[in-house]
């Protein structure tokens, strides 16, 4: 708090000092030093201050069973016990389930790439009667909550009898809308130029989009992908319903799942679910520009 | 060839493939490959069959020993022994021989630890050579430890039940328990198959009548054996499919084809009296494809009701009964059909049918159609010990011609989409370059398009009819209830309680920009290291939200989280945070600011640095300070950011769910239910699916709305330019 | 190389007409230069010859071949754009074997036509760089090189120079010149510089409003207009004109305006009536008896010569082109002489050319 009105305080002088003149513009500077200090320890603390229940799961991951029902809490950990991590994992299936994701996700983004890039490439480029309608269609599709179509897909996908396979969890999400218009918006922001070259050097329609218009919008293509990942490995609601046993469970689930049957051992849930953030923190930590980009570019969803 | 029949290789060759796959997908309802199919059914039926007796024998572990002593034999149990929670042997039965708390060599370190949690775990174990359950079961400052014995009696009701033979294999000594010694050898084929063996499905033995489903221990994960099920000499017999339906799928199949390729070659400007003669005989394959369907179902109708009946018996071996006390009602209820009892030659038990209705004459096959009543029911007979006989009785699948309509509605929407693409084509047939960029566009866009009706618009029509009707899953009936749902919304008091939740738990939004904002201005600087920043913030955005909750719960705890704590040392609560009704979404709310600070910081970022700077410089010309700045520049230009932060945000909240489910699942006293989570339970626990879509069109509704408003404020256009 | 010959060509868009009507021969190997104002429809023009737009009527012929509704790809041309459209992904060798490598020409082939073309255009040595390594005249030069390999029909340009800056404008223009000569290749060329227009071109097809005004050789264009437009598109500072009536009576013409009166050559195709007069800025003497006088507003020399700005008695405005020498001073009343054999004269409502 006190850093915050000194912040403000201190921004005010600078700011002063600024319109005083060019005379005192050293002075100014100086000021301002102060003033990015005092911001600079405020937005540390703050962002310290988000990563407090993160911090705390991997501390309560390593504290032995009894330790962590203690009164005061204690901040770390006395004798750090590693073992909670394979104990944990081998409690229940959480290869399985990473490999559920894996190949959900698999299956999932590369469908997102392929659909996204191909109908978005044809509804910023080609030109054909009714492409208009077919993308309003398309877009009244982001209006719609998953939740009113989750009970008739259920119904859909349990007719075809693909209920707890990785049919079931991964056909109705092949598609996304969002990727469409994202990719869409990419493409009509590529120098139309750039196709024509191509189509008079003598490229069919398909090796325009292949060798000049997809490699141009690798961008585009790495946020998508990126963002069909994160929005698959995090998905819950689908693969809960449709997903009965075990061995077919996706991480998330998999972790709820094994939230309700040790609901009292917390260092276990705390393993478990530090195993379940850390692939996607890497993920992030590598490729978080792309993740900026890809909101402001389309900030449709999510 | 002229470009559209080109056009119409490409666009229905490949359709009519995966139609021709279909097709051999319908062949294999022939005789012969129905088989295997009940095969594996049966084998799954007797996995469930074993595990429901397992479970109540486990059960019945929890009695005293002496009750146990009565019951031992009738259950199966060959030896027990009671220890005490300091691993002291306190009792043994009836063998002297106690069974070690720690099996040599049969226990996992998992299995121990549940048993010592509190589980009960049995698992399948070998025991002198013998596959046989081993159970713990802990009860008050004791732990029962019992050897269970399947028995032949066990085995014979489920082959009396179901027409399958069934075996019992432990995987490292494949031995077998089994009635009468089947088979004599263990397949090779099992042997084999059992270091590959699925996990999840059972698995046909090649060359063999034999099906093998998996046995699994008590968490479900490790493989500790098989079953092994083989058509007795009672199996059921087979319904095979009629030639007529099948040839009335190809020939449909080829008309719609045929048309198709006729409108193709069609001329592409004016009238033309054929066209309309091809439109008409277009209009009439979708009915011709759903009649031969219709006709097919009836051999349908009758291979689900044999997999029923499966079902059936090895449901009724559950319990010892006699006819008399056969739980009628809870069996209709499993395998939703109606259920009558036969023994002695009379009818003495049913459910979900008047008795009156029906006569024992017409019930005399193991499988067909009686009339009862008024109405004509598909009826199966399962043959039960003791010459007492279960009946289930259904209506026929060929009666159910909704589902023709839907097959219908379906056939029509994907000939609407080919009549899209063929006008669309047809417009541009003019021009061979026009041609081509169409026939590109179409190639590159119909499949998506094709994915989204059937996977999306449908389901959202689908939902509204379900709205209309009562449909659970178990109930063969569906009937059409109109409006009745939206009526019992408006009394409903759960619901307007979980709207109300939703309503107040969206109030984050507002909560979460002011941070946001604040957020986004600190950080809208070129400092060292503010990417850095920046990604903490956004980073319980895009981490498991499941593992956050679990987080968050643990630090909710009311004795030993981390909030208490810390608010103890500022002398404030203890709270009961999720365990209130009065704080439980106040937590929630807390939480969902924390996760959702970046995601907005992001968007605000974005918006703050499209202001150009030149405004900002002008105003401190002007002498304008700060708070100036920000009122009367910051927020004005800001405002179409904020805005739809806000209204994508609110939609958002409403479909709030995943920290709902793992953290309180609604409660306490429903005080965090919210209408993603109402229609979950609604819809997968109460299993009232029909109830359940009329709650998510509301919720449509209203997210529609609200899109529809921002559009209309925002003035923005989404059409392409 | 093949002749290329556009005959009524037209093309709508939703509400304009942007080429109207157009007929338009390019002879084999030879350099036309398609000039007009931003919106005549030039582009436009250029891109139907491509391929790139599908005309609303006429037809496109690229040697006896109609190809009106043949696809880019295969109607066998080059072109070059205003932004080169480089593809930037790939290097310069990949940016110049593009057109041969979908066309499955084999590698062998590929690399001796991308290497002839380099040594012409002298950027062998910057085969493996991206297009945004390269300086403004490399990319314009791999451009060229990516549509010389092709070994095309005919090659269109897009004002391939007006992204380069002056100097290496003027000597990228002598060099397409000189390639054009060396490769006797069949140019359509589009530019909004009448410079390059006049430099470049064998013959000049001036465009306005989608309507081709005239199309001949440069100096006919500009000794000749065929209308006011063309008179005032054609030539820097643009010409001078002055609104007027002629009278013709016993074979005396004579065109008078409210300032002065100018007796000119007579022809039969002469009407009497409302008609523009046009005379160059080089063509305007600065004498003593002049036509009319006027007053000195604005001198600009520009060292080889000076432009004057001056301001007639009825105030319309007038531009000389006199030697570099010449003594005036702003606000000086000067006499201004219209030599009559160096008129061009137009009817004032259709702008056509009437002689002389």
């Amino acid at each position: 708090m006190t850093e915050q009105k000194l912040n403000r305080r201190g921004r005010k002088l600078a700011e002063a000092y600024r319109a005083l003149g060019r005379q005192s513009f050293t002075t100014a500077s100086g000021r301002r030093h102060a003033g990015n200090a005092l911001t600079y320890g405020l937005a540390i603390a703050l962002g310290i201050s988000m990563l407090v229940p993160f911090l705390w799961m991997i501390s309560t991951s390593l504290m032995d069973e009894f330790e962590v029902f203690r009164f005061p809490p204690r901040l770390l950990p006395s004798d750090p016990v590693w073992s909670n991590y394979p104990n944990a994992l081998t409690a229940a299936p959480f290869g399985r389930f990473f490999i559920n994701s894996a190949v959900m996700s698999l299956f999932i983004v590369s469908g997102h790439l392929i659909t996204a890039s191909t109908a978005g490439y044809a509804f910023a480029r080609l030109r054909f009667p009714g492409r208009d309608k077919v993308f309003i269609l398309f877009l009244a599709n982001l209006m719609v909550p998953i939740i009113v179509l989750l009970i008739p897909r259920f119904l859909l996908v349990s007719a075809l009898g693909w209920v707890d396979t990785y049919a079931g969890l991964i056909v109705t999400e092949l598609v996304g809308v969002w990727g469409i218009f994202l990719m869409r918006q990419y493409f009509l922001s590529i120098p139309r130029e750039l196709e024509d070259a191509a189509r008079i050097d003598g490229a069919s329609e398909w090796h325009v989009f292949w060798r000049v218009a997809l490699p141009l919008a690798k961008p585009a293509i790495a946020t998508v992908a990126l963002f069909s990942f994160v929005e698959t490995w995090k998905s819950f609601l689908w693969p809960l319903i449709v997903t009965r046993s075990m061995a077919m469970r996706p991480v998330e689930v998999g972790i709820a799942a094994f939230h309700s049957l040790y609901f009292s051992n917390w260092p276990y849930q705390m393993a478990a679910a530090v195993t379940a953030v850390i692939p996607i923190l890497i993920l992030f930590l590598f490729t978080q520009r792309y993740f900026v980009q890809g909101i402001q570019l389309a900030g449709l969803k999510y | 060839m002229s470009r559209l029949r080109r056009a119409f290789l490409l666009l229905i060759a490949l359709p009519a493939l995966v139609f021709a796959a279909g097709g051999l997908y319908v062949a294999r309802w022939s005789r012969t490959a129905l088989e295997p199919e009940l095969g594996r059914h049966a084998a799954g039926r007797a996995v469930e069959y074993l595990r429901l007796h397992r479970e109540q024998v486990t059960a019945q572990l929890r009695l005293t020993p002496e009750q146990l002593a009565r019951h031992a034999s009738a259950l199966g149990i060959e030896r027990i022994a009671i220890y005490s929670a300091s691993d002291q042997l306190i009792a043994t039965f009836p063998d002297t021989t106690p069974v070690p708390l720690s099996f040599a060599g049969q226990l996992t370190d998992a299995m121990l630890a549940a048993a010592r949690r509190g589980q009960t775990v049995a698992d399948l174990v070998r025991l002198d050579d013998q596959p046989l359950w081993l159970a713990y079961v802990p009860g008050e400052g004791r732990v029962a430890v019992a050897v269970l014995r399947l028995q032949p009696e066990l085995l014979e009701r489920f082959t009396a039940a179901t027409g399958y033979e069934l075996a019992l294999y432990h995987r490292d000594t494949l031995t077998l328990a089994s009635r009468d010694g089947w088979p004599e050898a263990i397949p090779q084929a099992l042997s084999d198959s059992l270091a590959s063996f699925d996990r999840a499905l059972s698995t046909r033995l090649a060359g063999t009548q034999m099906t093998a489903a998996p046995v699994k221990d008590f968490d479900d994960w490790e493989l500790t054996g098989a079953l092994l099920v083989q058509p007795s000499d009672a199996a059921p017999s087979l319904p095979s499919l009629p030639p007529g339906p099948l040839a009335g799928l190809i020939l449909g199949a080829l008309l719609s084809v045929t048309v198709l390729w006729r409108i193709a070659a069609g001329p592409t400007q004016g009238f033309d009296p054929r066209r309309l003669r091809r439109g008409i005989a277009l209009a009439l394959v979708p009915p011709a494809l759903a009649a031969a369907w219709l006709a097919s179902s009836d051999a349908r109708s009758s291979a689900q009701a044999s997999d029923a009946a499966l079902q059936l018996g090895a449901r009724t071996t559950e319990t010892i009964a006699t006819p008399e006390t056969l739980p009628v009602e809870r069996l209709a209820r499993l395998s939703g059909a109606a259920v009558a009892v036969i023994a002695n030659d009379s009818l003495v038990a049913a459910h979900g049918i008047e008795l009156s209705a029906i006569s024992l004459a017409e019930l005399g096959g193991a499988a067909g159609r009686v009339q009862a009543g008024e109405r004509r029911l598909a009826y199966r007979t399962v043959e039960l010990p003791g010459g007492t006989r279960l009946v289930l009785l259904s209506s026929p699948l060929e009666d159910s011609r909704k589902a023709a309509l839907f097959w219908l509605a379906g056939l029509y929407g994907l000939f609407a989409v080919a009549v899209l693409i063929f006008t669309s084509l047809a417009q541009t047939a003019g021009s061979a370059m026009a041609y081509r960029e169409t026939i590109t566009a179409w190639a590159f866009v119909s499949p998506s398009l094709i994915l989204l009706l059937i996977f999306s618009a449908a389901p959202l029509l689908f939902a509204f009819y379900l709205s209309f009707h009562g449909w659970n899953l178990l109930e063969p009936a569906k009937p059409f209830v109109g409006l009745r749902h939206y009526a019992e919304l408006a009394g409903d008091g759960l619901f307007w309680n979980a709207a109300k939740n939703t309503a107040v738990y969206s109030l984050y939004v507002p909560a979460t920009m002011c941070c946001a904002l604040a957020v986004a201005i600190l950080l809208n600087r070129s400092i060292k290291g503010v990417a850095l920043l920046r990604a903490v913030f956004f980073l319980p955005y895009i981490t498991s939200f499941v593992a956050i909750s679990i987080v968050w719960q643990w630090m909710y705890d009311p004795d030993f989280g981390v909030f208490n704590w810390a608010l103890g040392l500022v002398g404030l609560g203890p709270f009961p945070w999720l365990n209130s009704p009065s704080t439980a979404l106040l937590a929630l709310i807390i939480m969902a600011v924390w996760i959702h600070i970046g995601f907005q910081m992001v968007i605000f970022l974005a918006g703050l640095q499209a202001i150009p700077n030149e405004f900002y410089e002008a105003a401190m010309i002007d002498g304008a300070g700060p708070w100036r700045r920000f009122r009367n520049i910051t927020l004005p230009m800001l405002r179409p950011t904020t805005f739809f932060v806000l209204v994508t945000s609110i939609i958002g909240s409403f479909q709030v769910f995943t920290f709902v489910y793992v953290m309180t699942e609604g409660g306490p006293l429903h005080a965090t239910d919210v209408i993603v989570y109402h229609i979950y339970q609604n819809a997968w626990q109460f299993l009232r699916m029909g109830y359940a879509s009329a709650m998510s069109w509301i919720l449509f509704a209203v997210i529609f709305a609200i899109t529809l408003l921002q559009f209309r404020l925002l003035g923005r256009r989404m059409t392409p330019s | 190389m093949a002749h290329v010959s556009l005959r009524d060509l037209t093309k709508q868009f939703e509400d304009t007409l942007a080429v109207a009507d157009l007929n338009l021969e390019v002879a084999d190997g030879e350099f036309v230069v398609l000039v007009g104002p931003s919106g005549s429809g030039k582009t436009t023009a250029l891109r139907l010859v491509a391929g790139l737009e599908r005309p609303t009527r006429g037809s496109i012929l690229i040697g006896d071949r109609d190809v009106t509704d043949v696809p880019p790809k295969d109607r066998d041309i080059a072109m070059v754009f205003q932004n080169y459209a480089l593809y930037p992904h790939m290097t310069v060798y990949d940016n110049m074997a593009f057109g041969l490598q979908v066309r499955r020409f084999n590698k062998r082939e590929i690399e001796a036509r991308v290497r002839d073309a380099a040594d012409i255009l002298g950027i062998g040595a910057l085969f493996h760089r991206k297009p945004s390594q390269l300086s403004g005249g490399q990319r314009q030069r791999t451009a060229l090189g990516r549509a010389i390999v092709r070994h095309p029909q005919a090659f269109l340009f897009d004002e391939p120079l007006s992204n380069l800056d002056a100097s290496l404008r003027v000597e990228m223009r002598a060099e397409l010149s000189q390639l054009h000569r060396r490769l006797g290749a069949t140019i359509l060329y589009v530019t909004h510089d009448q410079v390059e227009a006049m430099t470049m071109g064998q013959r000049i097809a001036v465009m306005n409003e989608g309507r081709l005004q005239q199309c001949a050789e440069p100096l006919e264009v500009y000794r000749k207009p065929a209308n006011l437009f063309v008179a005032g598109f054609i030539g820097s500072p643009a010409i001078n004109l002055f609104e007027g009536e002629l009278t013709s009576a016993n074979a005396v013409c004579v065109f008078r305006t409210r300032n002065f009166e100018l007796s000119v050559p007579c022809s039969e195709t002469l009407p009497a009536g409302p008609a523009t007069l046009g005379v160059r800025p080089e063509d305007l003497r600065l004498s003593d008896h002049g036509t009319f006088s006027a007053v000195v507003r604005v001198v600009e020399p520009v060292g080889s010569e000076m432009y004057i700005h001056l301001a007639s008695g009825d105030a319309t405005r007038v531009v000389a082109r006199a030697p570099a020498d010449t003594q005036v001073k702003v606000d000086e009343r000067v006499a201004v002489e219209i030599p009559p054999s160096k008129v061009h004269i137009f009817r004032s409502d259709t702008g056509e050319r009437v002689g002389p």
